[in-house]
């Protein structure tokens, strides 16, 4: 009896066909009209060029303004002036495009310069102080234009603060146009300059221009798009609504932006974003020629992080910064010949991956009085194996430290800073249980309970719990949250791994309701980020002390001792005229986290960012820092200066 | 026809079934010799008593604590046990360089070093165990933190195994009660019931995990969260369970033999319990057999979301979602290891649920 | 039966409506709200949030200041116009960000069917009528084993298996060179050459089971009396098989087929996210971890909708088989 295999047949040779089509390789054809080949001898893209062969554009001169800003180079890795053409493929994690405007979304009145010590022109070409600090007088380049040709002027600066004074608009005055709480006055004499008044002095407000991404983005308005959605200009709309949806650059192709690659294109709700060449932007390189070299950026977002390693591997990334593990560089070193890539090592410039944060305003009282003795503090520290954080975690690539700001921050980079910095990274970050136990029984901790934990004055065991972030999401975090409950166990300490889902990690920390949590921590600038050091922000170490700072003293814990010293020191920084000075108080404070501290706790710091760079792909710094947002790196690379091959 | 009592008519009915036994046997020694007869079955049944013994007395069958954690064993590959007549099973000791390129450990063996393998010793924290040495005894590798695969495999099957069956547990207890209330009283009752399920089963299981899971309170051991995510999850999956059993209730409800009862003056549970139920022992018993692997899996799946057991507790679903990457496929590929005892317990518990279907329904054969 | 059916759809509204309540309320049971999620991933990502400056702003545009019962309000009265809000993550539309999902999670669910039931049913059908022997055995074991792998593990390991072996990038639905670019033949091929990877994932668990039960199925048909019957009548054995006892057999399936409705648009999911596809799927478990009300809910409302409507068709099938059953 046999029985018929007609319908397997048939099945069987379906499947024969799929895998016949799927096994033939295709030739595609590069479909990307961009490409082109020459360029090295010509002041700007043969695109535009081309374009304005056709009329459709304006020359080079009228595009430019009078003084263009010149890209600098100052690092290894830059090779030599590049040619035009290419198409640069690129992953992002977020649909707000975060990293990638990290790279091309750089486009401040004043700008950071590479090694982060100084301040440069951007748009301004110069920028100046009266005598005691309460105005400041900026001077824009002349014949700046946004990306559709359209002038940019101070009009844009101060359409901005007028939205930011109008009571129908969501946005307040940020923080530091505000001084002892009245906010300042813009005024725009000619179209390229601008003076902003404050009622006191204001010194570091040329550094909160450069800082960030999101604060140009912010008060780079191209105020000629925007009327068409702003009420008191068309009737149409009674608010702003519609203004604001208009005005996220990452959502509205339509919008004129400064930035080198304009947005072209917004794929499936954010999926895949195509940017092309900015035809007005202002930066040039050495020689002249318009940048940006590359005609065509791609960035696709890719949430899952095995796919991003293996689109690594496949070499279908040009250039990536983030977004990459340092667990899976084994496999990255392995795949550079077949991805045809090589990788850079930068660094991230974090002084703690992570920081062990301790609450130092409790909600226990108990527990707070333990947390606000020195000794109990740095038992704590001398309880945490930090070659065996290092081993697990990294590979053994980083460095045991305490938990300290970055190494390359402008404060430290003369001598004494130096030395300063150098005596801070080692306070209190031995691995010694022995002394740690003694310094607990010398606080009276001496009493244990039937498990063998101490026991509090009060009388209940000796307990913390240890918020940590699930393993799904940083896994690094997690293993050493496993070692630091083995050592502090071994002091005798009861620690519970908190670990829940969701945003319950943020707010408890924002209620300050943990007790210890773990934050990872790196800051080039302490000036304007300084809530790692001083206790001014609802964060971190001391989210009572900062929310009473932050809330004007209306909420939150009052300081006193050490905290009060602290925000002193800081009310001095912003008041202080001289630079130098300036970095000596920062240096003060320092002395008394290592005086009275440790605050918080550091395990190992350095952490190393692997930055995958196609072979065809140049002009990329051999070494750099990427860590903390602030300084927008690689932005302050000129990412417009990055060429590639010919295809 | 007269008409005989239940428990006459019941009698009669279940000797008809084997005709080798005259008298009366018990519905369950039928269940059972029937069952005896299946060799899958049989085989199967004793694959997993023999995984949830060893998964039980993990504490003294792993040769590791499942968080013993030694950075000077990071991924170690699988190590071999060898025998000799002087020194016993013993295993080699390991000397390991770094690869400069890759920055990866290797390993090799070092037939120098011997380390014999003891019984029934006990370790650091003078616990007993059945197989343990004073070197490295690493029979299936170990993970990026130098912890023994083999052990915390172990101390997570007790975790994933028990999770299967108390989560069914539980919801054969609520699923079964409601279905037979559903679908013998009808009516309102059942339709109340049926749109409740039909609401529960419609909600997104993840966010309600999510929401239970943070409403844990934070100083809560591993073990209390564990507890509590087992009665999550059996929670929102008696719904499927409760409308099994309301169908078999249909069927039996209009029985003939239900009919009599209810004409001989029999009360609501006299015939729920003696009538009804009965027939969905059977099905009960499977469904809960088939649900169980189900819950195993789901567990894996809620593991891999990260909303599963949380460190330092381990499960099989918390050791596949490490082993979800691609560095672990190419380089370190023995963590995969844990899928094989999902594998074979999923399997088994089929062929059990199979065999006792097989032997449980009267009408099969 | 056709008053069974009314009453069914009937009581759906009501029971959607429900739904839609039950389920915006549970989606924000976690603590916090969307943006501090959005914070704290910010945060664990890249060690960063400063680049949400104006958080208090965006809370007040996002509208998540108001109360719950004004935001649902807003939310399911747009319903009625097809307007089901905005999502706060992707900061569009909800329908643009669906139905473009849509299609590729109906090719990828409808192609696993097509392999589930092209797959399982002949197979089932050779295992039933070599009943014992060892072709039986190892189909059986394979069966077995297709059921058991999770859909994770699977997917990630088929994934790299051939990018290694055949430096063939499987991720994704299409190749970097295809991606934005308009429809053509060359990129029809490449999607069908990355979708086959999803569709037998998705398919193998459902295979595997629809294999077990064709087969149980099919045995208890063929120890029927008209099988001997026919037998007796001289049939060949595979006309009496499959033209006699399959169609038989086949019925159950339609029950099955109908209950596996709801698992259209969330049986990839898993297998999506690994494998990075543009899936309904993955939309809507970032949407509940995110808290991305008006997108879950919309999904969930979705979900819920073909999860009635498959219950319904499960109870219709199930009692006009089974003619014992009065409804």
């Amino acid at each position: 009896m046999r029985f018929s295999y007609s319908k397997n047949n048939k099945f069987i040779s379906f499947i024969y066909f799929i895998l016949v089509l799927s096994s033939c390789s295709q030739q595609i054809e590069n479909q990307d009209q961009f490409t082109s080949t020459s360029g090295r001898d010509q002041l700007e893209a043969p695109l535009l060029a081309r374009q304005v062969a056709q009329g459709s554009l304006p020359p080079l001169e009228d595009r430019l303004p009078e003084t263009p800003l010149v890209a600098k180079h100052p690092f290894e890795g830059y090779e030599e002036e590049g040619i035009y053409g290419g198409v640069w493929h690129h992953m992002h994690t977020n649909t707000d495009l975060g990293s990638w405007k990290m790279i091309g979304g750089y486009a401040p009145i004043i700008r950071w310069n590479w090694a982060c010590t100084d301040l440069e022109p951007g748009l301004a070409e110069a920028w100046a102080f009266n005598e005691d600090g309460s105005e400041l007088t900026l001077k824009l380049r002349k014949g700046l234009k946004w990306s559709d040709g359209q002038p940019y002027t101070s009009a844009s600066f101060a359409f901005w603060y007028e939205l930011c004074l109008d009571d129908r608009h969501r946005y307040a005055p940020p923080v530091w146009c505000l001084v002892d709480g009245k906010p300042m006055t813009v005024e725009t004499p000619d179209d390229w300059t601008i003076v902003m008044k404050f009622a006191g002095p204001n010194w570091l407000v040329p550094l909160w221009l450069a800082t960030g991404f999101w604060w140009c983005e912010e008060y780079n308005i191209p105020e000629q798009f925007m009327k068409q959605y702003h009420p008191d200009h068309n009737s149409e709309y009674t608010d702003f609504v519609e203004f604001e949806k208009k005005n996220l650059s990452h959502r509205n192709e339509n919008r004129p932006s400064l930035w080198p690659w304009k947005i072209s294109k917004i794929d499936q709700g954010g999926f895949q974003i195509h940017l092309e060449r900015n035809p007005y932007y202002y930066v040039v390189d050495d020689l002249g020629r318009q940048l940006p070299y590359i005609d065509k950026v791609v960035t696709s977002l890719v949430p899952e992080s095995q796919v991003r390693v293996l689109k690594v591997l496949a070499g279908d990334v040009d250039c990536q910064f983030r977004s990459l593990e340092l667990r899976d560089l084994s496999l990255f070193l392995e795949g550079r010949q077949k991805g045809n890539y090589k990788i850079k090592m930068w660094k991230s410039a974090s002084g703690a991956e992570p920081a062990i944060n301790l609450n130092w305003s409790d909600n226990d009282p108990v527990l707070r009085q333990l947390i606000r003795n020195q000794n109990f503090r740095k038992a704590l520290s001398l309880g945490i194996d930090r070659e065996k954080c290092n081993a697990i975690a990294y590979r053994g690539l980083l460095e045991p430290q305490a938990a300290t700001v970055s190494e390359e921050a402008w404060h430290f980079v003369d001598k004494e800073g130096a030395a300063l910095f150098d005596l801070w990274k080692k306070s209190d970050a031995d691995f010694n249980l022995e002394l740690g136990n003694r310094l607990l029984d010398d606080m009276g901790l001496t009493k244990r309970d039937e498990a063998d934990y101490r026991v509090r004055p009060d009388g209940q065991r000796l307990s913390i719990v240890l918020d940590t972030p699930s393993s799904k999401n940083i896994v690094h975090e997690n293993d050493i949250a496993l070692i630091v409950a083995e050592g502090w166990e071994a002091l005798g300490i009861e620690v519970v791994i908190y670990t829940p889902p969701g945003a319950e990690l943020k707010l408890r920390r924002d209620l300050g309701e943990f007790t210890v949590h773990l934050h990872s921590e790196g800051e080039m600038d302490l000036f304007t980020y300084p809530d790692w050091v001083f206790p001014t922000s609802a964060k971190y170490w001391h989210p009572q002390v900062g929310k009473w700072y932050e809330s004007g003293g209306t909420k939150g814990e009052a300081p006193t001792g050490v905290m009060k010293e602290f925000l002193d020191i800081y009310d001095q920084i912003k008041r202080e005229k001289d630079l130098q000075k300036r970095h000596t108080l920062v240096q003060e404070a320092v002395k008394l986290h290592i005086d009275q501290g440790p605050f918080h706790l550091g395990t190992v710091g350095r952490m190393r960012m692997p930055i995958i760079v196609k072979n065809t792909f140049h002009n990329v710094p051999d070494e750099g820092i990427l860590g903390p947002w602030a300084i927008v790196a690689p932005g302050i690379s000129f990412p417009e200066q990055y060429y590639m091959d010919p295809q | 026809m007269s008409l005989n009592s239940p428990k006459e008519v019941h009698e009669t009915w279940s000797a008809s079934l084997d005709e080798s036994d005259a008298g009366h046997l018990s519905y369950r020694t039928l269940i059972w010799r029937r069952f005896r007869k299946n060799r899958m079955g049989l085989i199967a049944g004793g694959i997993l008593i023999g995984l949830y013994v060893i998964a039980l007395g993990a504490d003294f069958i792993a040769p590791f604590h499942y968080n013993n954690i030694n950075i000077l064993v990071r991924h170690v590959p699988p190590q071999a046990i060898h025998y000799s007549w002087t020194d016993g099973f013993h295993v080699y000791g390991l000397k390991s360089t770094q690869h400069t390129e890759t920055l990866e450990l290797i390993y090799e063996s070092d037939p120098k070093q011997i380390f014999r393998i003891k019984y029934l010793t006990s370790d650091v924290n003078d616990q007993i165990r059945l197989f343990s040495s004073e070197g490295p005894m690493y029979l299936l590798g170990t993970d990026r933190m130098g912890r023994d695969l083999l052990s915390r495999m172990i101390y997570g099957g007790r975790v994933s195994l028990t999770i299967g069956i108390i989560g069914v547990f539980l919801s054969l207890i609520l699923g079964s009660v409601l279905g037979t209330v559903s679908g013998y009283f009808g009516g309102w009752t059942d339709v109340v019931v049926q749109r409740g399920i039909e609401i529960l089963a419609a909600f997104p299981p993840i966010p309600l995990w999510m929401a239970l899971g943070a409403a844990l309170p934070p100083g809560w051991s591993s073990l209390q969260t564990y507890f509590g995510i087992t009665i999550i999850l059996s929670i929102i999956s008696w719904g499927g369970l409760a409308r099994e059993v309301r169908g078999k209730v249909l069927v039996f409800r209009d029985q003939d033999y239900t009919i009599a009862a209810v004409t001989a003056g029999a009360g609501h549970w006299y015939i729920i319990s003696r009538h009804l139920l009965p027939g969905c022992y059977s099905h009960i018993i499977v469904v809960a057999t088939l649900a169980i692997p189900g819950m195993i899996l789901g567990e894996t799946a809620l593991s891999f979301l990260g909303l599963g057991i949380r460190p330092p507790m381990t499960s099989w679903g918390v050791l596949l979602e490490e082993a979800q990457r691609v560095t672990v496929l190419l380089h370190y590929p023995w963590l995969l290891f844990p899928a094989l005892p999902v594998l074979i317990v999923v399997i088994a518990f089929n062929f059990l649920g199979d065999a006792l279907r097989d032997a449980a329904d009267p009408y099969s054969g | 039966m056709i008053s069974f059916i009314f009453r069914r759809c009937l009581l759906a509204i009501p029971t959607l409506l429900i739904i839609s309540i039950l389920g915006f309320v549970i989606i924000q049971l976690p603590e916090g709200d969307f943006l501090d999620r959005k914070i704290q991933e910010l945060e664990e990502m890249y060690g960063d949030s400063s680049s949400l400056a104006r958080i208090d702003e965006l809370r007040a545009r996002y509208g998540l200041d108001r109360p719950m019962w004004q935001q649902y309000i807003s939310w399911i009265s747009g319903f009625v116009v097809g307007d089901f809000g905005e999502s706060f993550e992707y900061e569009r539309e909800v329908n643009d960000l669906i139905w473009g999902r849509l299609g590729f999670t109906l090719l990828i669910s409808v192609g696993s069917l097509i392999f589930t039931y092209s797959v399982a049913i002949p197979l089932g059908i050779y295992s039933a009528s070599h009943q014992y022997q060892w072709s039986d055995h190892v189909l059986t074991f394979i069966s077995f084993i297709g059921m058991s792998i999770p859909g994770f593990l699977l997917a990630l390991a088929l994934m790299v298996f051939f990018f290694e072996v055949f430096r063939i990038p499987l991720f994704g639905l299409f190749s970097a060179e295809f991606e934005g670019m308009p429809w053509s033949w060359n990129k029809g091929i490449d999607l069908i050459k990355h979708l086959w990877i999803p569709v037998i994932v998705v398919g193998l668990n459902g295979t595997a089971g629809l294999m077990r039960i064709m087969r149980g199925n099919l045995l208890d048909v063929l120890g029927q009396p008209f099988v001997q019957t026919a037998r007796a009548k001289g049939l060949k054995e595979s006309v009496v098989v499959v033209k006699h006892a399959v169609r038989i057999a086949i019925n159950p399936l339609i029950t099955i087929f109908g209950m596996s409705l709801p698992n259209i648009l969330s049986g990839s999911t898993i297998v999506s996210i690994v494998l990075g596809l543009p899936t309904v799927g993955p939309l809507l478990l970032r949407s509940l971890l995110t808290e991305d009300i008006f997108l879950a809910g919309t999904l969930l409302m979705m979900f819920s909708l073909l999860l009635i409507i498959g219950n319904i068709l499960a109870d219709i099938a199930l009692a006009w088989a089974d003619p014992r059953i009065r409804l």
